[in-house]
């Protein structure tokens, strides 16, 4: 139990922060402004990522907890699938977070490079790399259709987290 | 049809006359009959709202094209190309002052949409208080855009509606970016030709190359939401002009100018340089451009 919790938390971790930057994308290309960092557009935009990055958790862990209090004795098998889990994306995750080092401190040739050969590319990668490790995850908790629902609900709303604030930004007009 | 014959549906979906610059209306049917066989763009273009007679409704479209340039402006902030242009036209615009070219420097960025770079140059605001920086395009939509953009954060540069080598004070340099591939067969000459009576310029476009339109796809569909906008922008990539059809533009069409390429990379792997100027200067300025550029004049390449 203790070890799916903490895998449990690296994980809603993890989609927290790419909650945060599903929220930069979903704001970015849409205002032509040139100064939306210090107008706060873009910090606006990432924090409503991260709000919906916890709401994304909050349901995922109530949803977990109701099952382990209906069917206890699941949370092995939930562990090996979220390391599972971890494995794939927490290696995405690393390549995206290492880019930004050049990114954010060299000369702008390499900044460019970096959006082009790291960023452009492994944006259009997240949702395979997502389902990969789904895929991987389901494979590993075959046996407790618990283990998969939870898994399944967790990978689905880190999907739909960028279309939904998408949406809910052209509605309000962010 | 080759890949770099199919048309952009942004060419198509709007229509100018080019000395007055006024709209033409454009018949839906007539856009599907262009795009045949490319079934991509024919399905973007089959949603686009038409009125009774079947003609595109101009505020959908212009709708459609802002909502594009914004997300084209996100390519722009990632390659840096505001960093880029200044790099080429700050020395230049020195050179044009050691001549003692009249005031003010006037700067004309061609087809600049929603006016980015513009903007950001008129942000970094280094170019000097003699330079006066003017942003055209023949889409008032997309210059509406710009000068609110340029209102809200106090820029000193302007947009005008129209032909860019109609204004009535005339370009001392012509700038533009992502535009050339747009202009096919002799009108490229023609484009150039119409700079001769300023003093020099520097168009960026995409290299093209064997893997632009891999990286354009990747890249377009990658960024983009609009899919008339990763559709041109993955359709631009094979229509860029190679460098030997571009120097043959620009040297058949201006035969007293000095022209080359700024900052290439001609290697197997260009993946560095997604965009990269032409550029070119009148034969008595040459000279003083390449002194001004001290050591990046390294970058220059093919001049002649």
């Amino acid at each position: 139990m203790t070890e799916a919790l903490l895998l449990g938390a690296v994980l809603s971790g993890l989609a927290v922060l790419d909650a945060g930057f599903a929220g930069f994308r979903a704001a970015a290309g849409r205002e032509p402004t040139l100064q939306k960092w210090r107008s706060g557009y873009y910090p606006r935009a990432i924090r409503r990522g991260l709000l919906l990055g916890l709401a994304n958790v909050l349901v995922v862990v109530a949803l977990g907890a109701g099952l382990l209090l209906a069917s206890p004795g699941w949370a092995p098998v939930a562990a090996r699938a979220q390391a599972a889990l971890l494995v794939v994306v927490g290696t995405y995750a690393a390549v995206v977070l290492l880019a930004f080092v050049p990114w954010l401190t060299c000369h702008h040739e390499v900044r460019s490079l970096t959006s082009v050969i790291v960023f452009g590319p492994l944006t259009l990668a997240r949702g395979p790399v997502v389902g990969a490790g789904l895929a991987l995850a389901l494979w590993t908790a075959r046996t407790r259709w618990e283990a998969c629902l939870v898994l399944g609900v967790a990978c689905a709303l880190v999907l739909i987290a960028e279309p939904l604030l998408g949406v809910l930004g052209r509605r309000r007009g962010w | 049809m080759t890949a770099g014959d199919r048309p952009e549906l942004s060419d198509l979906i709007v229509s100018y006359d080019p000395e007055t610059g006024a709209r033409r209306p454009v018949r839906k049917a007539d856009v599907l009959e262009r795009l045949r066989g490319d079934r991509w763009a024919a399905w973007i273009a089959s949603r686009l709202e038409a009125d009774a007679e079947g003609v595109l409704v101009p505020e959908a479209v212009d709708d459609l094209l802002v909502r594009a340039h914004c997300e084209l402006q996100r390519l722009n902030e990632e390659f840096q190309q505001g960093v880029r242009v200044r790099a080429f036209l700050a020395p230049l615009l020195a050179a044009l002052r050691r001549r003692e070219t009249p005031r003010p420097l006037r700067v004309v960025d061609l087809g600049c949409g929603i006016g980015y770079v513009v903007r950001w140059l008129a942000l970094r605001g280094d170019l000097g208080d003699d330079v006066e920086l003017i942003g055209c395009d023949m889409n008032a939509a997309l210059l509406a855009v710009a000068e609110r953009a340029a209102r809200a954060e106090g820029l000193r540069c302007r947009f005008v509606a129209g032909n860019a080598f109609r204004l009535a004070e005339p370009a001392h340099v012509y700038v533009s970016t992502g535009v050339l591939h747009h202009f096919r067969g002799p009108e490229l000459e023609r484009v150039f030709a119409e700079q001769a009576p300023a003093l020099a310029f520097a168009h960026w476009d995409i290299q093209a190359s064997w893997m632009a339109p891999l990286g354009a796809a990747i890249f377009h569909l990658a960024r983009m939401r609009v899919p008339l906008a990763q559709h041109d922008g993955t359709r631009s990539a094979a229509r860029a002009h190679p460098d030997d059809r571009l120097l043959a533009a620009v040297r058949a069409a201006l035969p007293g100018w000095r022209s080359g390429f700024f900052d290439v990379n001609r290697s197997f792997f260009p993946i560095t340089k997604v965009m990269r100027p032409v550029v070119g200067a009148r034969a008595d300025l040459w000279p003083g451009v390449v002194e001004a550029l001290g050591p990046e004049a390294r970058r220059l390449a093919d001049v002649a």
